[in-house]
């Protein structure tokens, strides 16, 4: 049974219909990358299967053992995160906290699964650091250490190299691949298609109300939707640096 | 609760007192000695005690002139809230003093005004000079920074209950 | 010196100062606490626009001739901060216009009322010493004292108990709202958290000077601290010391109290700030 599963979402915000009778699922382990133009609703379909909005119509179900909360979440971050004073050890330990309930404080155990998380990103030499010192891809690196402790089963990222140098672009990709690798479900707000098509298992186009694509990576490069974006290496290498804004509020 | 203590504070400034008329005023003075005798009945100490006491200058129970500006508002305060607690307290006080008319009785009233901190709020002590005063000639000029020592006390008027300091000795200040 | 401390123990003889130390340093650890989160979601002036709010409550109260205010003022309190708190994100007004409008309209509304319908003889100075704090904090009857320190209690209790999740929704709401934590109800409790708090410290330093309260604290900790736990610790110990000696310089030196300790804690963050800068450089 898929993990995810999304049948006729029509999505929108304001009153507007962004993006219409979408349907697509997601299984365990998949690597589904969505792709589009800026105002294409993206981060609004991330947003609706994170439950942070509410569909116009249709219906998201979730199996395969998947509760809610159990979703690791990487939001684009916001101007207060940036100047925030926290550890990072502190951060990472906030991605516990669905396991907590109503408990106040943390135990042993999830203090340890926020230590472990932090050696497996690389992080664990800035555990004391503050937050707001550290340069951009550690800081995402963080945001997923933290999104890894609220779920070991599946990842939503929002544009996770936005803003990002190429080094640190790079190692970006090498880590969500990495995890992937240990059948963490990944799905994937990118501009970036070179990149997105390189990684991907699937992938899902939006633009223009409706669904472009969705399907596996090799019959994306085939349609004519992944023919026209990918069929223009020049263009799209600005797109290994991401939108110059550090990406867009609504996608 | 504060706001009515405090508008009852400023119906007791507000109140006016006679005139100058001697006569009157000693029939007044002589119905407070006589409230003041009953106090003392019940327990406090003679008047005649708490005077010699006032005029050799000890015993001086709440000395108000020790205290910041700020404490001697507060203190001022709590004596018009719990006045029971300092009837019969000798209390020796320093401020600008004020004068006041009130045509039902035909009366003066004589205050000594404290101020808070940020001087927009004041409180009036009322006092009665024991003794042959007449108003104006032997009190002092208004506004005029005095000091005086008297025994907290109260009286009925006009079917309420006044809190007033009886005072022996005035002394102006410049 | 001896005689400085010949005269505190003289002052100290007197219950009310008593009374004002106790409750200005619960308040005072109180409003630190919440200061922080406060700053961080950039809400620091919703101190200025509740507390007018309750000014404007307290005005209406005494109006309708009611015996003990505090019936109408907490509650409307309570309601404005959790619709101020509650615009956040997603409102056509944002949160510091719409923290304008109803800080200066209750105001407004709030001195007409009294004017119109005044039973006090002496309004402005009413009004003065609610917005000024004058010397409310040393005229506290014991109940009041009581009333603060159980409030006090509780609002610190809240706070331990959801500091965790108080610092998820603060760090990013997004976030604990998508991983399952109900942040709209922890919004919900910080929302009524900070109206307790602005309506007692009301008592201490005045409709007008709270913003300080809240603010000096949690900043001069930001200026030297770098984990959140950090902050809060040193933002509690700031706030309670400044407080402590704001009121003990006022009561000797004659100074309005409220007034005293804002400038106590702008000291305090003038000194941090220094720390902070030569912790930088080297």
């Amino acid at each position: 049974m898929p993990q995810l599963t999304c049948r006729n979402l029509a999505l929108g915000y304001e009153g507007k219909t962004v993006v219409a009778d979408l349907s697509f699922e997601v299984n365990t382990g998949d690597y589904l990358c969505i792709v589009g133009e800026n105002g294409s609703g993206k981060s609004t379909l991330m947003k609706t299967i994170v439950k942070l909005k509410t569909p116009i119509m249709g219906e998201i179900v979730s199996g395969d053992g998947l509760a809610r909360g159990e979703i690791g979440y990487l939001p684009q971050q916001t101007v207060v995160q940036k100047d925030f004073p926290a550890s990072v050890r502190e951060v990472v330990r906030s991605g516990c906290l669905n396991r907590c309930g109503l408990r106040p404080f943390y135990n042993k155990a999830e203090k340890q699964i926020a230590e472990d998380n932090m050696e497996k990103l690389g992080i664990a030499p800035l555990a004391r650091r503050c937050y707001r010192e550290l340069s951009g891809g550690q800081q995402q690196r963080v945001l997923l250490a933290r999104a890894l402790c609220a779920t070991r089963k599946i990842l939503l990222l929002d544009e996770p190299v936005a803003g990002l140098d190429p080094m640190a672009t790079a190692e970006m990709y090498a880590l969500i691949k990495k995890l992937n690798d240990e059948n963490v479900t990944i799905i994937m707000i990118s501009h970036d298609v070179a990149a997105s098509v390189k990684y991907a298992s699937h992938i899902l186009h939006i633009g223009g109300q409706s669904t472009l694509f969705f399907g596996t990576k090799a019959g994306y490069l085939e349609s004519d939707a992944g023919r026209i974006y990918a069929g223009l290496p020049p263009q799209k290498a600005c797109g290994l640096f991401g939108d110059p804004e550090g990406g867009d509020q609504d996608g | 609760m504060k706001k009515r203590i405090f508008l009852m504070l400023c119906l007791i400034c507000v109140l006016a007192a006679g005139c100058s008329d001697g006569d009157t005023f000693k029939a007044e003075d002589s119905n407070i000695k006589e409230t003041e005798g009953a106090a003392s009945e019940t327990g406090n100490d003679s008047p005649e005690r708490q005077q010699s006491a006032v005029s050799a200058g000890v015993g001086v129970d709440v000395d108000l002139t020790a205290l910041s500006g700020v404490m001697v508002y507060a203190e001022v305060y709590k004596m018009m809230v719990s006045p029971d607690d300092y009837i019969g307290k000798i209390v020796k006080i320093r401020g600008p003093y004020y004068a006041a008319y009130y045509d039902v009785t035909d009366r003066y009233y004589h205050y000594v005004i404290i101020e808070d901190a940020t001087a927009c709020c004041q409180q009036g002590l009322a006092f009665v000079w024991d003794g042959d005063h007449t108003y104006p000639d032997d009190y002092p000029e208004e506004n005029k920074e005095i000091e005086v020592v008297g025994v907290f006390g109260s009286y009925e008027e006009l079917g309420n209950t006044y809190y007033y300091l009886a005072v022996n000795e005035l002394s102006i200040l410049e | 010196m001896v005689e400085l401390m010949d005269k505190l123990a003289l002052y100290f003889q007197y219950p009310f100062v008593r009374y004002a130390m106790i409750v200005g340093i619960l308040i005072a650890l109180c409003s630190s606490l919440l200061g922080v989160t406060l700053v961080l979601k950039r809400f620091s002036f919703i101190g200025d626009g509740l507390s007018h709010v309750a000014f404007g409550a307290m005005a209406a109260a005494t109006v309708l001739n009611l015996t003990n205010d505090f019936l109408l003022v907490l509650p409307v309190t309570v309601i404005c901060a959790i619709l101020l708190l509650r615009t956040g994100q997603n409102t056509r007004i944002k949160g510091d216009a719409v923290i304008a409008m109803i800080s200066v309209g209750t105001l407004a509304v709030g001195y007409l009322i009294m004017n119109i319908f005044s039973t006090s003889a002496n309004i402005s100075g009413d009004v003065c010493a609610t917005l000024f704090g004058s010397t409310s904090i040393l005229t506290l009857t014991k109940t009041e004292v009581w009333l603060c320190a159980v409030m006090s209690v509780l609002v610190i209790a809240v706070f331990l108990l959801c500091y965790h999740k108080i610092f998820a929704v603060t760090f990013d709401e997004d976030f604990a709202t998508a991983t399952g934590t109900r942040a709209n109800r922890y919004n919900l409790i910080l929302s009524v958290v900070i109206a307790v708090i602005i309506v007692l410290a009301m008592n201490l330093v005045g409709s007008l000077l709270i913003s300080a309260l809240v603010i000096f604290p949690a900043l001069s900790a930001m200026r030297v601290f770098k984990s959140f736990k950090a902050v809060i610790l040193c933002s509690a110990v700031v706030s309670v010391t400044c407080a402590a000696l704001g009121i003990l310089i006022s009561i000797v030196a004659g100074t309005p109290v409220g007034s005293t300790i804002v400038a106590v804690d702008i000291a305090g963050f003038a000194i941090f700030s220094l720390i902070g800068f030569f912790m930088r450089r080297y």
